[in-house]
């Protein structure tokens, strides 16, 4: 199975929105789709969804259109949002019916992720309360004399939950029809560290079950943990798009940690190199590679300087995005 | 752009979903509480509009009634001067008073009554304390009818009221009578109206001699001009609403990914139309059944010009053939509202949006419903096939004109076709339009933004 992306091109009016963008996914993995505030990220996935036309270019999948009768999706907007007034478990069969599951299939996936994204409570807010009865009944609390008449538990709508358990309701829509792509745009804005990480542990089995996944999202770090490939789009331009490894190689090893015992400022400004921080004599310095590096070392290794850490590493995610953005922000 | 891209683009017209939509819509309806309370009542009003026009109506039968009964237990000689100048006869008013009140009591005043020939004047002068004097003027602005008794009267006033109340029946019937007018002339005048053969629907019904005039054919019209209105103001209220909700809280991008525009919208619409529906049926079967009991269990006399007052019996007066054909109009009048509100809550962007797109269809809705009522009153021969063919008139009168013979059997045909055209015309433009207003944050419910949407 192969995801390609081909010149993906919208306009509004004179204003270009998305401006020739291409990438292809010829095996499963994460995908990222990187950039600034209305950089055109998500325009370019409903463009690939198919829900907004497109001005030019082509998406296929496996060689034909991309869309929903040709491959399972799942998908999590940006925008995200559920029906207010109405009941959880009806909006959710509703969308797992929309997408073909049906019966004892769609019951039983909407009860395994209930359990694994930890919102049983609000799905199936009885069995919660008999569960917590039988809890107190367990820690020995007495039962009453005579029998107390059940009372009815209403069953919840999406005006009653949190952000963040409302985000988890809709990222368990998009898992329902257990999708060959899922595109995940912004999944874990707005969740806290729990919840994150009970989103990432997810993912992480999604990817090792083989799924094609399109992320998109400005947490950088998160995104480097997944990805593979990256497209990192800047006013409707993608200014870097490939293997992010091999950017990372492209831009060199720069980044130089150097920890040692004594004041070193004098050697490190003779080899012409440029120091971003100092800290007790924990350096963070600015490299222009590997030979540079090296030059460092031996120069402090002639005057029997004992080093304590010296890591020389490439540039993360977040200072390519940064200089790439950056350095076009500045030209324009 | 290429010819490739041209082949990949996405099919915005296709129906797969429509089932679920259309049903998860219904459900959704039948559950909230708000749309039950609205089920009850226009059920109610639907049910109860027969009794409540019948029971009205034999009021005011009851008060006219009345006025022939009279009494005259406080007085012992009512005295009748007719200076009119019209003959009347005295006996034939006791007769009259007799079979009018049919008991012993109506016998007893018909006994009392006693024509005088001196005149009026003189009379008064001489009545006693149980006397009464009824007489009949002609002065310059026409005729009078008053009751007299004497200045220390001990005579109930009411009975004397009575009295006069049916001495001006009976002069009014003498003059009618002395003018050469029958009776079915005097219904005829109060109709207003000649009467009209009911060609086409006699040829439709093959059996039917049935006459419709004026002010039936208009009583019918506005019924179902009304009813067009209360579903089309109903459903399209409800679609957008939810097309705005569904687009303000950002649903619409989940939903897109899993059913089309077209089908997204027509199974809202349908959801909402069976809903409709469902309450029409319930409204119309217990109209039905509240007519069996009131005029064949409880053998209620139907009251003659109850027919042509507000009534949702309307739907099944014509036979089951018209009541099909009401239900297509219905249907059409329905979806073209509905689609049209689709169009305009796609382009709502916020909650505020919606009473703005709301009031745009209701004025459509009630133009259609003003100018089939206004045209259908007017007596040119070219209205009732402006109304049959010309939306939004033809959602409002086709069917009822058809009924009561206004137009044939060929413009019933091109009013169909006009409703069939402009649905899917609605429908082709309304997935254009929703596709590209439903992902914009800034548009607004007016007409440049939807000719706007159909250009992107």
């Amino acid at each position: 199975m192969s995801l390609v992306v081909k010149d993906l091109f919208k306009q509004y009016g004179e204003k270009t929105v998305v401006d020739h963008i291409s990438f292809s996914m010829e095996k499963p993995g994460v995908y990222a789709l990187l950039g600034t505030n209305g950089a055109g990220k998500s325009t370019s996935i409903r463009m690939i969804l198919g829900m907004l036309e497109k001005s030019g270019g082509e998406v296929t999948w496996n060689g034909g259109p991309l869309n929903f009768d040709t491959c399972n999706i799942g998908y999590l907007a940006e925008e995200r949002g559920l029906y207010p007034k109405y009941t959880l478990l009806d909006q959710i069969r509703y969308f797992g019916e929309l997408r073909g599951v049906t019966g004892k299939v769609l019951e039983d996936r909407i009860a395994y992720w209930a359990e694994r994204l930890k919102v049983e409570e609000y799905l199936f807010p009885e069995k919660a309360t008999e569960a917590e009865e039988q809890k107190k009944e367990a820690e020995g609390e007495s039962k009453p004399a005579r029998p107390v008449r059940k009372k009815k538990v209403k069953p919840k709508s999406a005006d009653q939950l949190s952000k963040g358990n409302q985000q988890k309701i809709q990222f368990m829509i998009a898992m329902l029809s257990d999708p060959e792509l899922l595109v995940l745009d912004e999944p874990f804005s707005g969740l806290d560290p729990v919840n994150t990480d009970i989103l990432k542990e997810v993912v992480r089995e999604q990817i090792a079950a083989g799924k094609y996944i399109i992320m998109s999202s400005h947490q950088m770090e998160v995104v480097e943990e997944f990805c593979t490939d990256i497209t990192i789009l800047h006013r409707s331009k993608a200014m870097v798009t490939g293997n992010l490894n091999d950017i990372k190689k492209n831009y060199g090893r720069v980044n130089l940690l150097l920890k040692v015992e004594q004041d070193v400022t004098d050697i490190i400004k003779k080899e012409g190199i440029e120091i971003l921080s100092e800290k007790e004599y924990e350096y963070r310095l600015k490299v222009t590679g590997d030979e540079q590096g090296n030059r460092l070392l031996a120069a402090l290794v002639e005057a029997k300087i004992p080093v304590v850490r010296f890591d020389l590493s490439e540039l993360s995610l977040h200072e390519i995005f940064v200089r790439e953005v950056g350095e076009e922000a500045n030209e324009q | 752009m290429s010819s490739e891209t041209k082949q990949t683009r996405e099919n915005i017209y296709r129906l797969d979903g429509l089932s679920k939509v259309f049903k998860f819509t219904f459900l959704q309806t039948i559950k909230s509480k708000s749309y039950r309370v609205s089920f009850i009542i226009f059920v109610l009003v639907m049910i109860m509009q027969k009794p409540i026009n019948y029971f009205t109506s034999r009021a005011g039968h009851a008060s006219t009634d009345a006025k022939a009964t009279v009494s005259a237990e406080s007085i012992d000689t009512i005295y009748f001067s007719n200076e009119s100048g019209l003959p009347m006869d005295v006996n034939e008013i006791k007769k009259d008073l007799s079979a009018k009140t049919e008991d012993e009591a109506g016998k007893q005043v018909a006994d009392k009554i006693t024509s005088i020939k001196q005149t009026a004047d003189e009379t008064v002068k001489s009545l006693g304390a149980k006397d009464c004097l009824v007489v009949i003027s002609r002065g310059e602005e026409g005729f009078a009818v008053k009751g007299v008794v004497a200045e220390e009267t001990e005579v109930d006033v009411s009975e004397v009221d009575a009295l006069a109340g049916f001495f001006e029946e009976e002069f009014t019937t003498a003059k009618q009578e002395q003018s050469g007018i029958t009776e079915e002339d005097i219904k005829m005048l109060q109709n207003g109206i000649s009467v009209e053969k009911l060609a086409s629907y006699t040829e439709y019904n093959g059996s039917s001699d049935e006459d419709v005039t004026k002010t039936q054919f208009m009583g019918y019209a506005l019924t179902f001009a009304i009813i067009i209105f209360l579903v089309s103001s109903m459903g399209a209220s409800y679609v957008i609403g939810s097309v705005t909700e569904e687009k303000t809280s950002k649903l619409v991008e989940s939903l897109l990914v899993t059913v089309r525009p077209m089908a997204l919208l027509l199974g809202k619409i349908l959801g909402m139309l069976a809903y409709v529906l469902m309450t029409l049926l319930t409204g119309i079967i217990g109209a039905k059944i509240i007519d069996i009991v009131m005029f064949d269990v409880m053998k209620l006399e139907p009251i003659q010009g109850t027919e042509t007052m507000f009534d949702f019996g309307v739907l099944t007066k014509f036979g089951y053939g018209m009541t099909a054909l009401f239900i297509v109009t219905l249907l059409f009048g329905f979806l073209a509202f509905g689609i049209l509100a689709g169009m305009l809550g796609s382009a709502c962007s916020k909650t505020e949006d919606i009473q703005s797109a709301t009031g745009t269809v209701m004025m459509i809705s009630m133009a259609g419903y003003l100018g089939s009522v206004f045209i259908g009153g007017l007596s040119a021969a070219w209205a009732p096939t402006v109304l049959a063919l010309v939306p939004p008139f033809t959602f409002f009168s086709l069917p009822v004109l058809f009924a009561c013979g206004k137009i044939g059997v060929g413009v019933l045909v091109g009013g169909f076709a006009v409703q069939a055209v402009l649905v899917v015309l609605f429908a082709w433009l309304m997935a254009k339009t929703y596709r590209n207003l439903l992902l914009a944050d800034n548009s607004k419910p007016k007409l440049g933004a939807l000719l706007k949407a159909l250009k992107a």
